[in-house]
């Protein structure tokens, strides 16, 4: 019997999920044919998507994905305090609770990153604690990993500007926004969460980056040097909201975006998730997700970042549609 | 929260960028000593670092009231190579401050030497630390 047609009478097109597995991810069942699993295509692999100098984002963009980022765990000096691991992307092709983790640190037997934090109850599922935690432990991105294949991965290296994944709450899922995780400040962490990356701009670059603002003084994407940045939000500023940069053109949500102050960024972000794409000329030659040269501007909340270096126009409407598909955003 | 800047000083063999590198990776040390770090573990340092805009001098930006965890395994011998400055006896009186809270914390402000000039969130400021992000 190579091929199932049915499952206990339910045709086998009729099932959407196996156990919360996505059948078209199944390919098997105890080792007989289930169905053909399309190939699974990202944004990245798409001709539309290719090309991209970095990416990175909170689902998987490229069929050649393996991790979607390193964290690490606090536990207050308890067990298994400042432990990292790499994170993939669970069967539906993000990141969640139950993503496997990998190449973690010595003592680290965890299997998903649900047991890796010790989270307890969530959505149902009750996350053993292999690693014997005393806590549940809060989570921080140190390396948010570059799916472009160029190994452009945003690091960073220092403990108190990492930001946060998972509030450390027991029983709490990983930080979400419309339903997907989000990466934001830590609570309890200085105001310089970045994430720092090498990527050299050109003169038409183009930043997709699905995020908002929840706090009086963010930065999206900061250049090579502190007077470098792109749709920087201040609330009640004037002061432009670009700098470093030349020809910034805006949208936000598929369609143009006025916004020239960082005032007008604050306002029209503040707990609004949003898909703001920017079409800009620069010479910068590395850049950081967030701001690194003040400890006063915050790291706007941010679910997905891809840079290229190379003219979008034709393709921004094509990228925009997978973009919100996936996150729902208007 | 209280934030400290601590511009580092370049010592013999080492400019300010190296130095306050090594310090600030040792600080890290003290909760997470070599020992127990994984070659792959991305997280090195304890506190972010700036550097002045004009002159290129160093500084780590710390956090006076941050209780910094103590693991029993610490080990302060690389950490007072790189204060040369430092009085024996402060030095002295550091191990045996950090080896009585083995296992707890220690806010930040109590390990900063007081041979370190720290500047609050104003004076750093004031001193250009700080960029003009106005255009």
């Amino acid at each position: 019997m190579p091929d199932i047609s049915k499952i206990n009478a339910v045709a086998v097109a009729d099932i959407e999920k196996l156990d919360s597995i996505l059948a078209a991810n199944i390919e098997k069942v105890n080792g007989l044919v289930f169905s053909t699993a399309p190939a699974f295509v990202g944004l990245l692999d798409e001709t539309y998507g290719s090309g991209a100098a970095a990416a990175y984002s909170v689902r998987r963009l490229a069929s050649a994905t393996t991790v979607l980022l390193r964290v690490r765990r606090e536990t207050a000096g308890g067990t298994g305090d400042d432990d990292e691991a790499d994170v993939a992307y669970d069967s539906n092709n993000e990141l969640s609770l139950d993503s496997a983790i990998s190449n973690a640190s010595t003592g680290v037997t965890a299997t998903t990153l649900g047991q890796f934090l010790n989270v307890g109850t969530v959505n149902g599922t009750t996350y053993t604690n292999p690693d014997s935690l005393t806590v549940t432990a809060s989570c921080f991105v140190d390396e948010w990993r570059d799916q472009s294949g160029n190994a452009n991965h945003a690091e960073q290296t220092a403990q108190g500007n990492q930001p946060q994944i998972h509030s450390g709450t027991v029983n709490t899922d990983l930080n979400t926004e419309n339903g997907k995780p989000i990466i934001k400040n830590g609570a309890d962490t200085a105001n310089r969460n970045a994430l720092e990356f090498a990527v050299n701009f050109s003169n038409d670059s183009w930043l997709f980056s699905v995020c908002l603002v929840d706090a009086s003084f963010s930065a999206l994407i900061e250049g090579a040097t502190a007077n470098d940045f792109v749709a920087l939000a201040q609330a009640g500023s004037t002061t432009s909201c670009n700098s470093g940069a030349s020809n910034v053109v805006l949208y936000k949500d598929g369609s143009s975006w006025s916004a020239t102050t960082r005032g007008n960024v604050y306002s029209d972000l503040l707990n609004n998730q949003s898909l703001v794409v920017a079409d800009f000329d620069a010479s910068w030659t590395s850049g950081a997700i967030g701001y690194k040269s003040s400890p006063s501007i915050e790291l706007q909340p941010v679910q997905e970042f891809i840079i290229w270096t190379t003219d979008q126009s034709s393709n921004r409407s094509a990228i925009e549609t997978n973009i919100n598909t996936y996150f729902s955003i208007y | 929260m209280a934030t400290v800047y601590l511009p580092v000083e370049p010592t013999e063999g080492m400019d300010s960028a190296e130095r306050a590198e090594a310090l600030d990776a040792e600080v890290w040390r003290l909760r997470r000593p070599l020992s127990l770090q994984s070659p792959q573990d991305i997280t090195k340092y304890y506190y972010p670092r700036i550097t002045h805009p004009d002159t290129g001098q160093v500084a780590i930006v710390g956090d006076t009231t941050e209780d910094v965890y103590i693991n029993p395994a610490v080990d302060l011998t690389d950490m007072l190579a790189l204060l040369p400055e430092v009085p024996q006896e402060e030095k002295d009186g550091l191990v045996m401050f950090v080896d009585a809270n083995k296992g707890g914390s220690i806010p930040f402000g109590q390990l900063i030497p007081s041979t370190s000039t720290q500047l609050t969130q104003e004076e750093a400021e004031a001193l250009g630390w700080l960029p003009d992000i106005e255009p």
